[in-house]
């Protein structure tokens, strides 16, 4: 998986490229867990995300707890397959997708 | 009706009588606290059997109100090297205490084995429990899930790429294949309903009650988007389901999110629809800085790890100014997160100049303090010095974050007693956290002044108080700091008969002990809300 980051003033935008599985997982907590400090608007882009797993969503369900404190979080262009995992599993209740 | 509690070691939290044998309550109200003999004539007693009584618990800065959106959609996530058989113990392990209704989990491996519903149906047999496969591709049902969703015999399959597995005798077996039959079964988790967050309030209520806390202070309600939790309270409150008292917070992050006037407008507003006798909308949060371990904590002097770093601001200075004074003249109380000690001065010239006629005001956290800004805390006599007596945990992380000067000056709730500035404790956290063990609190509290380096405590011993002041800090000294002194925080005739009956004797108890303190039961307005279970252990409750 590649993540492109783009940070501004306390805007964060993650775009992640490949496939979000149990190897790739730990690398965008890391990533998350490193710039987040001072965010107030985290923006996720999927749009080249091909695969999530449950390792996947483990992380994106604790940087919304996380964001819930501190500021929001967006999800968006999110591809069709993979919008059928957050609705089957309910994520699309709690996360805010665009 | 009165009935008297008499034969037990009752600490009252009032200086006026701070120990006591017996008290009466009427109509959900104290109304004679003393000895034995002074309520024999009682006709209805209960005899507490010599054990101790303290007033019911106040948290003075705790998240409750984040637990329910959490606690709705609490997914326990699972690694996908689980074997079938050993799903149903290890999902019983995850599931939070206190809480009921779907268990929700995801994460095995249906190549690992053959799944079925018998690998839960032992753990839950009266509970829905559904559990995700790692790629979100297949789902496990219980037998109660099953039965919930009418999945039966009858069920019919979407497709022939989707459907319920089957057994021989034609009957599913609780493994659903697919997203089309999959979405047969997300009824079950139904839509972010009241329903959903009306039993997460429930579970957490409970789970609070089992803690001994009757009242609470919830340090971030809402912040201008998430103020739906309001209603669900306010509902439960009408119903004479609240079993504590909240005291709520507005949070303000500053005037690029949102302008001063307009977030006043919308404090108002809550303040307005927001207001009973159990529950209250009416403090301005703040958050200065964020935390040591992340090195956002503002501090005077660099980090020690990172000599460029001094934190960052998380709410300007200018802000905070602006936002309190608006607040205070409309007569709010005002609570701000400070850690670091630059934050501290800062928010120390926020309250005492333009939100100086707040009717209290609180600092929170107070990691690292100057000492002229203790003789300015002690000076301005009437700002509540907020914490949470677990961080005095020693741990490394820090003094590599603060060099072992500043870890060894951390949390200075001794000389701020010392010096009469009221010290409140709380556990910024939700339930289930270790730090809402408040009985653990009183021991880091009290360890400390006894021998710190033995109870794994940050030094100075002197930064240490008495069981006494720690017990004070967890009931009177919040309720002033929410300004509920009148109707709770000690154990006094007039007051609302909030108490709570312990297994043990916390002020004399070998210190070790302290912590492992249980609540036997809790009682707010004089109305029974926990009681621990006759052979319950205590297991699952939380600890330190």
């Amino acid at each position: 998986m590649t993540i492109t980051r783009k940070m501004e003033g306390d805007k964060l935008e993650l775009a992640l490229e490949g496939r979000l599985d149990t190897t790739t997982a730990p690398e965008l907590e890391k990533e998350i867990a490193d710039s987040i400090a001072d965010v107030k608007d985290l923006t996720l882009d999927l749009e080249k995300l091909v695969y999530i797993s449950s390792a996947g969503l483990r992380v994106l369900l604790s940087a919304q707890k996380r964001m819930n404190q501190q500021g929001s979080m967006v999800i968006c262009n999110v591809s069709e397959e993979i919008m059928e995992i957050f609705e089957v599993t309910g994520f699309s209740d709690i996360l805010t997708i665009r | 009706m009165e009935t008297a509690f008499y034969n037990g070691i009752v600490y009252t939290a009032d200086a006026a009588v701070p120990v006591a044998q017996a008290f009466v309550v009427r109509d959900g109200t104290f109304v004679a606290v003393g000895t034995n003999s002074d309520v024999a004539a009682c006709a209805t007693k209960v005899d507490l059997g010599g054990r101790c009584v303290i007033p019911g618990l106040v948290d003075s800065h705790c998240h409750i109100l984040s637990g329910i959106q959490q606690a709705a959609m609490n997914m326990i996530f699972l690694e996908n090297e689980i074997l079938p058989e050993e799903l149903g113990e290890t999902l019983s392990e995850e599931v939070a205490p206190g809480s009921d209704g779907l268990v929700a989990a995801m994460g095995i491996d249906i190549t690992k084995g053959t799944f079925s519903a018998r690998d839960l149906d032992g753990h839950f047999p009266d509970r829905p429990v559904m559990v995700f496969s790692f790629d979100g591709h297949a789902l496990l049902l219980n037998t109660c899930a099953m039965q919930a969703l009418g999945v039966d015999r009858e069920v019919e399959d979407p497709d022939e790429n989707s459907y319920f597995v089957r057994g021989q005798d034609g009957l599913p077996t609780g493994l659903v294949i697919e997203i089309p039959a999959m979405m047969r079964c997300r009824s079950l988790m139904g839509d972010e309903t009241e329903g959903d967050h009306g039993e997460a309030l429930e579970g957490l209520l409970q789970a609070y009650a089992s803690c001994g806390y009757t009242t609470a202070f919830d340090a971030m309600s809402a912040d201008g988007e998430a103020a739906e939790v309001f209603p669900l309270l306010k509902e439960f409150d009408e119903s004479g389901k609240l079993t504590m008292r909240i005291s709520g917070s507005f949070c303000y992050h500053g005037e690029e999110y949102m302008e001063p006037e307009e977030a006043l407008d919308y404090m108002r507003e809550l303040r307005d629809s927001v207001r009973s006798d159990n529950l209250r909308m009416d403090t301005l949060k703040m958050i200065a800085d964020g935390t040591v371990e992340e090195h956002s904590a503002l501090l005077s002097e660099p980090y020690a790890d990172q000599p460029q770093c001094r934190g960052s601001e998380l709410t300007g200075a200018e802000d905070m100014r602006t936002m309190a004074q608006l607040a205070a003249e409309d007569g709010f109380r005002i609570h701000i997160h400070a850690i670091g000690d630059r934050a501290v001065t800062e928010v120390l010239e926020v309250l005492g100049g333009p939100g100086r006629t707040a009717p209290t005001r609180t600092i929170a956290h107070n990691q690292i303090y100057r000492a002229e800004d203790i003789e300015r805390i002690a000076r301005e006599g009437d700002i509540f010095f907020q914490t949470t007596p677990h961080w005095v945990q020693f741990d490394e992380a820090t003094v590599a974050f603060l060099g072992e000067k500043r870890a060894g000056r951390q949390f200075p709730f001794g000389t701020m007693r010392r010096n009469g500035v009221a010290v409140t404790f709380g556990s910024d956290a939700c339930v289930g956290e270790p730090s809402c063990n408040a009985f653990a609190g009183m021991f880091y509290a009290a360890a400390r002044a006894e021998d710190p380096e033995r109870f794994g405590c940050f030094p100075p011993a002197e930064e240490g108080i008495s069981r006494e002041e720690a017990l004070a800090a967890y009931t009177i000294a919040g309720a002033r700091q929410l300004g509920w002194e009148k109707e709770t925080g000690s154990i006094t005739a007039g007051k609302s008969a909030d108490f709570v009956i312990l297994d043990r004797d916390p002020m004399t108890c070998p210190i070790a002990e302290l912590p492992d303190t249980t609540v036997l039961e809790t009682w707010f307005r004089g109305e029974q809300v926990f009681r621990l279970d006759a052979g319950d252990d205590g297991e699952g409750k939380t600890r330190r």
